[in-house]
């Protein structure tokens, strides 16, 4: 087990493999990474020695600055991913965009149909300080007679 | 790798689509709401500071145009769909 920037990396998996577990990567990314800091693809992270070990903690830690058109040129993970996410929805929301409001109200932003489901857009599709953000605007604006249900349901559309 | 999601948009040859308002020069002198239906026209950087009354089917709903809304349609900013909203009986 290596424990490498708050993700545990199993032993016994392939490094390809033990890379996808972070937030930001995926095979063929990880594949990138391998090949740039030559570990051979059948490596498995027990069998790192040390030395490519510390190499590809400084890379996920410190990705190093490549050309533009490099395939990692851009690399991100974990919170800096996710902040840059954040922050792409939260420049649609500050412009007043559809994808902004699609965004706020929790809707699908890419034109899938609503008539029913719509439950990834649903559980994925909010914003992060929305949370206490509705719930003072839901007591100033909504009388305590509505039922639960309905708070929540004008809350999506209450911006 | 990000820019072939900019260029898959639109051939670079073409230009952004746009429709040309006569009343342009006229109406960034004077403050003035271009109303238009265009609302596939992208914004381009010397729209920035005017207003724009966008048609959303029924009513045109003025906007003004930033420096962030640049490369955006008009119709970007203006919805066309109602929000739903729940009412008990119908003659309130």
């Amino acid at each position: 087990m290596v424990y490498l920037l708050g993700v545990n990396l199993p032993d016994q998996k392939l490094v390809k493999i033990a890379l996808t577990r972070f937030y930001g990567i995926g095979l063929s990314t990880s594949e990138r990474i391998c090949a740039y800091l030559s570990i051979h693809d059948k490596a498995r992270i027990g069998q790192l020695p040390e030395h490519q070990m510390t190499s590809l903690s400084s890379f996920l830690s410190a990705p190093p600055t490549l050309p533009a058109t490099h395939a990692l040129s851009d690399f991100k993970i974990e919170a800096d991913l996710r902040r840059q996410v954040r922050s792409n929805i939260e420049h649609h929301r500050q412009i007043g965009s559809y994808k902004g409001r699609r965004h706020g109200q929790g809707l699908p932003v890419r034109g899938q149909n609503t008539h029913s489901n719509a439950r990834t857009a649903r559980r994925v599709n909010r914003l992060s300080s929305r949370g206490f953000m509705t719930s003072a605007r839901q007591s100033q604006a909504l009388p305590a007679s509505f039922t639960s249900s309905l708070h929540r349901l004008v809350s999506r559309f209450v911006k | 790798m990000r820019a072939t999601e900019i260029l898959n948009k639109r051939s670079v040859w073409k230009g952004p689509f746009f429709r040309s308002f006569p009343n342009l020069t006229q109406a960034k002198k004077d403050n003035q709401v271009i109303k238009t239906t265009a609302r596939n026209c992208t914004i381009l950087p010397n729209f920035v500071g005017m207003r724009f009354g966008v048609h959303n089917g029924k009513n045109y709903i003025p906007i003004q145009i930033t420096e962030a809304m640049i490369d955006y349609k008009l119709g970007f900013f203006v919805p066309t769909r109602k929000k739903f909203s729940y009412r008990l009986t119908k003659n309130k």
